[in-house]
């Protein structure tokens, strides 16, 4: 064996060493990448609940209101204006409440009164070319007469020409979509619920993954 | 010229092995490491933007808050690809539960039912300012 041979067999050593070294990089660099870190399935269920009570906040007035008509009044107006409002059954002296909206969203509540004290009953107040909410409940909340309000039977008012429709609050809405988009990637929302609070709910979840866990109320 | 003798072949051989060694697993060692690194940052990149669209009232501008398929996809789709560089391929699709819609709003037999190449990941962001809640699924990929 002559000199080149013995510095051929040296290098081969030398890139076999380099070679398996390598080979372990690759583990070691994989698992670094790999720790364990809260799912982006989780991030995606707080940020929901998190955009879903901002909405509710200016979407609905007070989720203790089961109903609202929305109505977009266009003219013929002679205040005061009388809309229909609570169907039969419903509570009409304590519950039925109107708002318009500011310019920035607000809602702000006009002083009204009712026809009668349970439904069928329209809402009387003075109005303008505008949009109103009219919501009612099946439940008095407040239970006291709202301020603004000292008499229902009333038959006065006309009723301008408007637009109307009406709608149910709405519900937490999360928990049962979550659960099938969540199925479809093999993780376990065992249980969620949403608890409709004043104008946002608060929910509750145990989400678990092979690797990460939460078991109570999301923030 | 000289004849080559049997230890200069085995050399020869090891020599190859070791090359077709080190070619295979340099490359690999890089690219693992960097691919799920990228990936992660694609995927946060992607739902940090939809996140932002949504607070800023984008999305919710473009939505139709009582019934989703009345919503203007045209115009949801322009905002979301107009927020992302060129340099990332974008398709979206919209979950509400049980069935998807296209980009624009048709709805389709299964979800993410299209030819997607091998390094395209997906991210979920769900769009709750709406009576009824909808996943967007966004499938994402980088182009050079």
């Amino acid at each position: 064996m002559d000199k080149g041979q013995f510095y051929l067999i040296a290098m081969t050593f030398a890139a076999i060493t380099l070679t398996a070294a390598l080979f372990f990089i690759v583990f070691t660099e994989t698992s670094a990448v790999a720790e364990p870190a809260v799912p982006d399935e989780f991030e995606n269920l707080l940020n929901a609940a998190q955009q879903r009570n901002d909405w509710v906040e200016d979407y609905w007035f007070n989720l203790n209101w089961s109903t609202r008509r929305n109505v977009n009044i266009v003219g013929g107006i002679s205040n005061p204006v009388r809309i229909g409002a609570a169907t039969a059954g419903f509570d009409c002296r304590f519950s039925v409440r109107v708002f318009n909206r500011t310019a920035t969203g607000a809602f702000n509540e006009v002083p009204s009164n009712v026809s009668s004290a349970t439904g069928p009953c329209d809402a009387i107040f003075n109005g303008t070319v505008g949009f109103y909410e009219i919501y009612w409940n099946a439940t008095p909340t407040p239970t006291v007469e709202p301020a603004g309000r000292d008499l229902y039977g009333a038959t006065a008012g006309l009723t301008p020409t408007f637009f109307a429709t009406t709608e149910l609050a709405p519900s937490e809405g999360l928990c049962s979509h979550m659960s099938g988009a969540l199925a479809k990637v093999n993780i376990d929302l065992s249980s969620c619920s949403g608890t409709g609070r004043e104008n946002s709910f608060n929910y509750t979840v145990n989400f678990t993954t092979t690797d990460f866990n939460f078991d109570g109320a999301l923030p | 010229m000289n004849k080559k003798g049997l230890y200069f072949w085995v050399e020869m051989i090891f020599l190859v092995i070791v090359f077709i060694l080190i070619f295979a697993n340099l490359p690999r060692s890089a690219d693992n490491f960097i691919n799920v690194k990228d990936r992660n940052d694609l995927g946060n990149f992607g739902f940090s933007t939809l996140r932002s669209l949504d607070n800023i009232g984008t999305l919710d501008n473009a939505t139709n808050d009582t019934d989703f398929s009345a919503t203007n996809f045209t115009v949801l789709s322009s905002y979301i690809r107009g927020s992302f560089p060129s340099t990332i391929e974008i398709d979206i699709e919209y979950f509400n539960g049980t069935h998807c819609r296209s980009e624009f709003g048709s709805m389709l037999s299964s979800c993410g039912n299209f030819t997607k190449a091998a390094d395209t990941i997906r991210v979920d962001y769900t769009m709750a300012k709406m009576v009824n809640a909808t996943t967007m699924h966004l499938y994402m990929r980088r182009i050079f």
